[in-house]
């Protein structure tokens, strides 16, 4: 469900949307995450493969489904790998010899080029489980204890948090050690996305929410969920409510 | 007075011809090329453009149309337009591979130096550290805007990083850690990359984040033109979102 809205100035930034009705916007600020739906975002940016692949670390390193690393042989042979070829589970020889195989091939190859024989791969449901139990279990936990109210913020503004930290990765909150500054690292770092998260600015989250890394269709999807947070959030208060049920257009009071 | 005399017209002599001779570049700074470029010789890059690429890639491009891409020359077509992968895991790969073709496209204009302020510069821990704190892995523009009044007033990527542990691999290769990423460097060479005669370094970044899945390859022309000055990065090329348009 995407709100229709018009650019009306894309240099200036200023926009104008036209209102949707009401019951959606209550429905989008309160729904829960939708955890089929941030499934197919991660499939949509970073891409889910079901064999072994290398990632882009340094040295690479074997990697799974959405990003799953795989520390070693062992870690590997704990999944529920099937020999596609033969149709059936596959053996843990069979794991640990494509686990090696994978291993030894030069990175940055494309992810086809490490679909070896015998050709093992993860079952969909199994991949959706990993990636959907790091995101609850993992980024999710992590997030809130960065922003308590995380639970109450906007749909499509938890959603863009989300796809930050996963990307960019929670980090650490600036620190001393042994009298030497370290400096933030991932969503930590993003200083100024977390001061207009607290101040909840979402128009202000929506331009501090740039990566330098990411793509720029990925930064102007992050950058357009902030946005819609900002309109939802308008769209509560009763005058603007007014307006609306007046039938009247709205311009919403953000640059 | 006639011996000093004959000293100092020796003297001036000297003086007068190795000016000469570095302006007419006899006394040119040697080049330096990383083997990962495969020159000898900057006469060879262009048909190191035209080398195929460790894998053929193909590409959709913003008119509907599906590419492959097969060199360096293929992929600098591209790069800097619109397109989409065939699929997306394979972002980081694509230009991970391709970073050397930005720094074969810089060495396309490039010729020896005719003088140098980054003497000072060895490809050691203490050489690495002292580069502008730019070649940190900069996520956000809160990064960015600590690197700019960083390089305002000075400072080297070391002091900007001291969480920043460099482990020489080779003469042209260093393995990177940090609080929030790893990576590596390579010299890709030393050689007057900007046509003002004065040495350049031709040097490739990558990074990855912790707990994250971010990555970029980034290639930096690093040049310093006084010796009272620091070094600073000329021109940022590889994954997009160039910190150069920032």
């Amino acid at each position: 469900m995407r709100m229709r809205r018009r650019h009306s100035s894309e240099s200036t930034g200023s926009l104008r949307y036209e209102a949707p009705h009401l019951f959606l916007h209550s429905l989008l600020l309160c729904r829960p995450l939708d955890y089929d739906r941030l499934y197919r975002q991660l499939d949509r940016w970073e891409g889910i493969v079901g064999h072994m692949y290398l990632d882009t670390h340094k040295p690479p390193l074997v990697t799974v489904g959405a990003g799953n690393m795989l520390s070693s042989v062992s870690s590997a042979q704990a999944l529920p790998f099937r020999n596609v070829t033969a149709g059936r589970p596959a053996t843990r020889d069979e794991i640990a010899h494509v686990f090696e195989a994978v291993g030894a091939m030069p990175g940055a190859l494309p992810a086809s080029h490490y679909r070896v024989k015998p050709i093992l791969e993860l079952p969909k449901r199994e991949i959706k489980e990993l990636a959907v139990g790091r995101l609850r279990t993992d980024f999710i936990p992590k997030i809130k204890t960065l922003f308590w109210h995380f639970d109450d913020f906007p749909l499509p503004a938890r959603e863009a948090i989300i796809d930050i930290a996963y990307n960019a990765g929670i980090g650490k909150a600036e620190s001393h050690v042994h009298g030497t500054l370290h400096r933030a690292t991932g969503l930590h770092g993003f200083h100024r996305l977390i001061s207009a998260i607290d101040s909840g600015d979402w128009m202000a989250a929506a331009r501090a929410s740039h990566r330098f890394s990411s793509r720029p269709e990925r930064n102007k999807w992050t950058r357009d969920l902030f946005e819609e947070a900002a309109y939802l959030v308008t769209l509560r208060d009763p005058a603007y409510k007014r307006a609306i049920l007046l039938g009247g257009r709205l311009r919403p009071p953000f640059p | 007075m006639a011996r000093r005399c004959s000293w100092t017209c020796l003297l001036s002599i000297v003086v007068l011809r190795s000016v000469d001779a570095t302006a007419a570049g006899e006394l040119s700074i040697p080049l330096f090329f990383s083997k990962e470029l495969r020159l000898n010789t900057l006469v060879e890059v262009e048909a190191a453009l035209s080398r195929p690429l460790d894998t053929a890639w193909r590409v959709r491009l913003a008119s509907g149309q599906s590419r492959q891409i097969k060199s360096c020359r293929d992929f600098l077509d591209v790069a800097k337009g619109h397109f989409e992968l065939e699929r997306e895991i394979d972002w980081s790969a694509w230009w991970q591979q391709g970073a050397h073709c930005f720094a074969l496209d810089a060495l396309r204009l490039a010729r020896p130096a005719v003088r140098t302020q980054l003497g000072w510069f060895r490809f050691s821990k203490e050489g690495i550290a002292k580069l502008p704190p730019r070649f940190a892995l900069l996520e956000s523009q809160d990064d960015l805007d600590d690197v700019t009044a960083a390089e305002m007033v000075c400072r080297q990527w070391g002091g900007f990083d001291p969480s920043l542990r460099i482990r020489v691999e080779s003469l042209d290769r260093a393995e990177l850690r940090s609080d929030g990423w790893t990576g590596r460097l390579l010299l890709y060479a030393r050689a007057d990359i900007d046509g003002d005669g004065i040495e350049d370094l031709l040097v490739r970044r990558d990074g990855r984040v912790r707990g994250g899945t971010a990555s970029e390859s980034r290639v930096f022309v690093v040049t310093q033109t006084d010796p009272s000055r620091c070094p600073r990065v000329l021109r940022v090329m590889g994954t997009p979102n160039d910190l150069e348009g920032q």
